[in-house]
């Protein structure tokens, strides 16, 4: 019996010699998300049944903009990677795996983008 | 030859038989740091959306979402995605503290589990209660 697997057989199945990059970036964002996480339930209690004059100069503060879309890029770039992460772990068909990591990838930029877009309109329109 | 492997093994159960065994504080809060993580990407894209289909909705305080947000239904919805949002980040931290080295002994792992468990409940509570007391 031969219990060599043909070379063949195990070709571009290996280690893609990125995984330690994705470890070290999704551990660096979860300590970014801890702080902008902490900012979020503050400014959400701190805004919420609020009169509109404190939320009309939190949406004008520069800081809470910035905190704002951190807190998105980094929770969408944290989320991304775990969601790719759990695909990779139960999605075995290839197709659909390979589907599923496009979309999520298109969902997270243009989240992102329309977001930012979003939140520059506000301002806009409050100043 | 890989078919043949691949169609022996699919009938055979999987490794951990979950139908048999005992949840345990470790496993279970391992599955559900996951399943809260899932959550709360969706839960956070739904959240996002709303905001800007909201945004650009002229009088949006009459429309289906805005009402739908502010029911008990809606506000329930953003309660349990608070209580993920908790939950996965004190098991989060619990896993920060595995990645430099600290709290793998069976003791740890048992008490430092239970202690997120509780830390996620009462962030989520004092936080809801400061929400609906302050005015």
């Amino acid at each position: 019996m031969n219990c060599k697997s043909k070379s063949i057989n195990n070709r571009n199945l290996g280690s893609a010699h990125n995984g330690t990059e994705h470890f070290i970036q999704q551990r660096v964002s979860s300590v970014m998300l801890i702080i902008l996480c902490t900012w979020l339930v503050c400014s959400v209690i701190y805004i919420s049944r609020a009169p509109v004059e404190r939320l009309t100069s939190f949406i004008s503060s520069p800081f809470h903009v910035t905190a704002a879309i951190m807190f998105i890029a980094y929770f969408l770039l944290h989320g991304t990677q775990g969601l790719q992460v759990v695909i990779e772990d139960y999605v075995h068909c290839k197709a659909l795996k390979y589907t599923m990591l496009f979309l999520l990838n298109f969902v997270c930029i243009a989240t992102f983008i329309i977001s930012v877009v979003a939140i520059l309109d506000v301002r806009t329109l409050v100043n | 030859m890989n078919s043949a492997y691949n169609k022996q093994n699919s009938s055979r159960p999987l490794s951990p038989h979950l139908t048999i065994y005992r949840p345990q504080i470790t496993s279970v809060l391992s599955i559900l740091h996951r399943i809260s993580g899932v959550v709360l990407f969706f839960g956070l894209l739904f959240l996002l959306w709303s905001i800007i289909f909201l945004i650009y909705t002229p009088e949006s305080a009459n429309s289906w979402l805005w009402k739908f947000l502010n029911s008990k239904a809606g506000i329930g919805i953003i309660i349990a995605w608070s209580y993920s949002l908790f939950f996965h980040a004190c098991t989060g931290i619990r896993h920060l503290f595995w990645d430099i080295g600290y709290g793998f002994s069976l003791k740890a792992v048992t008490w430092s589990g239970w202690l997120a468990l509780f830390t996620s409940l009462t962030l989520t509570i004092i936080s809801w209660l400061a929400i609906f007391l302050y005015i």
